[in-house]
C-alpha cells in the first residue's frame, strides 16, 4: 500500500493539500535535471528555457526509468532509455521509437504546481491532483517589503517531526542554547499559554517577553509555517530582534529539509549594517546554534514519541500532533473512498 | 573570505553597537575614534559610512 494513503504515512511524510519548500532555488541550475525526494515523492526538478521551475515525478511514463537521467531539451525532458519526450505539463510530446503511438499527446506524467519564493522552490502536493492548488501565502517577514531576510537551508538525519517539536518548544532555548550569542538570557522556569489564531495558534510565555525564545506561532493552512522571535544582543546593531520563519519538508521517514529564513525588519543604513554583519559574523553564530539543535534531533531515538512524559511546556507539541493526526486521518479516509472516475485504459 | 579590513570594520561595529550606540551620528563619531578608516585614510562622515555599508552589504548597485 502506498504509505501516503495511510494516516501514519501522511504524518510521517507530510499532509497533502499543502505547499512544501523543496530546496533553495540555486539548487536547480539552468539546463540541469535535478532529482530529489521530498514529502514521500521522488521528484524531478528542472527549469525551462525561460527559467521557470517545474516539479514532476521522476518516472518516465513509458517504463518508469528516471527522467532525471535523461536529457534537458529546453522546453521538455527526454528519457535516456527510449527517448520518450515529456513537456512541462506532463504531456508526452514525442515517442521517437514509435511515432503516432497512443502515448503521444497524453498527459500522463504527474506534475506538481511549483512556485519560487524567498529563494526557495515550493511545490503543491494535492490530495486530488487534478484540483487546482490553494494560493501560496507566505508569512509577512518573507513577503518582501520592509523586511530583510537570509535563507539558511539544512538537511538533517531526523524525522521532520522532531524539528517541528523543537520549534514548538521555546523553553529549550534557555537550556540547550544557554551559551549562544542570542539565548543566554531568560528564566529557566516559565508558564506558557496557547492562544488560538485564525489559522493555527501562538504558544507563549505568560511572564516573559523579548528576553529569550519566548513565543512561537504555528500557521497551519495552505502551507505550514513556524514563526518566532529571538532577541539580538546590542552587538547586532539597531533593528530589534530577528525573526525566524521556518518551513520543513520530509525527505524520507528519517531525514528532512529545513528552511530557516532569518529576518529582520530594518531599512536604510540599519538594513545594510545588519546584512554586512550577518555575512561577516552572525551567519556563523546562528549556524552554531542550529547545530546544537541538529545534534539533539539526530541523536533522538526512533521511538521518541512512544515513551514520553510531557509536562506543561509541551502543550504546543500536543496541540500540533493532534492537529496533524486528525487531518491525516481525514485525508487517509478520503483517499480510501472508491474512485468515482473510471481508470484510463492502457493504450 | 572576508578581507582583513572587513573583519576590522566588523570588529569595530560590534564593539560600538555593544556599548549601546545605535544612532547614526553616534556610530560615525565612535568609528572616527577607532583605528578603522576608509581606504583614503580620511574621517568617516555619515554619507561615507552609509555608502560603505551599502557596498559591504551588497546593496550598492
Amino acid at each position: 500500500m502506498n504509505p501516503l494513503h495511510s494516516t501514519d504515512g501522511l504524518v510521517t511524510f507530510g499532509l497533502r493539500d499543502r505547499w512544501y519548500p523543496l530546496c533553495p532555488s540555486g539548487h536547480v541550475r539552468p539546463g540541469e535535471l535535478v532529482r530529489i525526494e521530498r514529502a514521500g515523492e521522488q521528484l524531478l526538478l528542472w527549469r525551462d528555457a525561460a527559467g521557470v521551475v517545474h516539479v514532476q515525478e521522476d518516472r518516465c511514463p513509458h517504463r518508469a526509468a528516471r527522467l532525471s537521467q535523461g536529457v534537458h531539451m529546453g522546453d521538455r525532458v527526454a528519457c535516456n532509455y527510449h527517448g520518450v519526450q515529456v513537456d512541462a505539463e506532463g504531456t508526452v510530446v514525442s515517442v521517437p521509437g514509435s511515432p503516432g503511438c497512443a502515448l503521444e499527446g497524453r498527459r500522463v506524467l504527474r506534475t506538481f504546481p511549483a512556485e519560487e519564493h524567498a529563494g526557495a522552490v515550493f511545490a503543491w502536493f494535492g490530495l486530488d491532483e487534478s484540483a487546482p492548488p490553494a494560493p501560496l501565502e507566505v508569512p509577512e517577514p518573507i513577503a518582501g517589503g520592509e523586511w530583510s531576510q537570509f535563507l539558511c537551508y539544512v538537511e538533517w538525519d531526523a524525522p521532520y517531526l522532531y524539528s517541528l517539536d523543537n520549534l514548538l518548544d521555546p523553553m529549550h532555548g534557555a537550556f540547550l542554547h544557554r551559551n549562544s550569542h542570542t539565548m543566554f538570557a531568560g528564566k529557566r522556569e516559565a508558564v506558557f499559554q496557547i492562544r488560538a489564531t485564525d489559522n493555527g495558534f501562538v504558544f507563549e510565555k505568560t511572564d516573559q517577553r523579548g528576553v529569550n525564545f519566548d513565543w512561537v506561532e504555528l500557521t497551519h493552512g495552505g502551507a505550514d509555517w513556524v514563526t518566532l522571535d529571538i532577541p539580538y544582543p546590542d552587538t547586532a546593531g539597531p533593528g530589534g530582534p530577528f525573526t525566524i520563519v521556518a518551513g520543513l519538508c520530509a525527505i524520507s521517514a528519517n531525514r528532512h529539509a529545513g528552511f530557516f529564513w532569518r529576518c529582520r525588519k530594518v531599512s536604510g543604513w540599519e538594513r545594510d549594517s545588519w546584512r554586512f554583519l550577518y555575512r561577516n559574523r552572525l551567519a556563523a553564530r546562528h549556524y552554531a546554534v542550529l547545530e546544537q539543535d541538529r545534534e539533539m534531533a539526530e541523536a533522538m531515538p526512533a521511538d521518541a514519541w512512544d515513551r514520553e512524559n510531557l509536562y506543561q511546556h509541551d502543550i504546543a507539541l500536543v496541540r500540533m500532533r493532534r492537529l496533524l493526526k486528525a487531518e491525516a486521518a481525514k485525508q487517509a479516509a478520503r483517499l480510501a473512498e472508491p474512485a468515482t472516475a473510471a481508470p484510463v485504459p492502457v493504450a | 573570505m572576508p578581507s582583513s579590513y572587513e573583519n576590522a570594520f566588523g570588529d569595530e561595529l560590534e564593539a560600538i553597537y555593544g556599548r549601546g550606540v545605535h544612532d547614526l551620528p553616534g556610530v560615525v563619531a565612535a568609528l572616527n575614534s577607532s583605528g578603522v578608516r576608509p581606504a583614503g585614510g580620511e574621517d568617516w562622515t555619515e554619507s561615507s559610512f552609509t555608502a560603505e555599508l551599502a557596498r559591504l552589504s551588497g546593496t550598492e548597485k
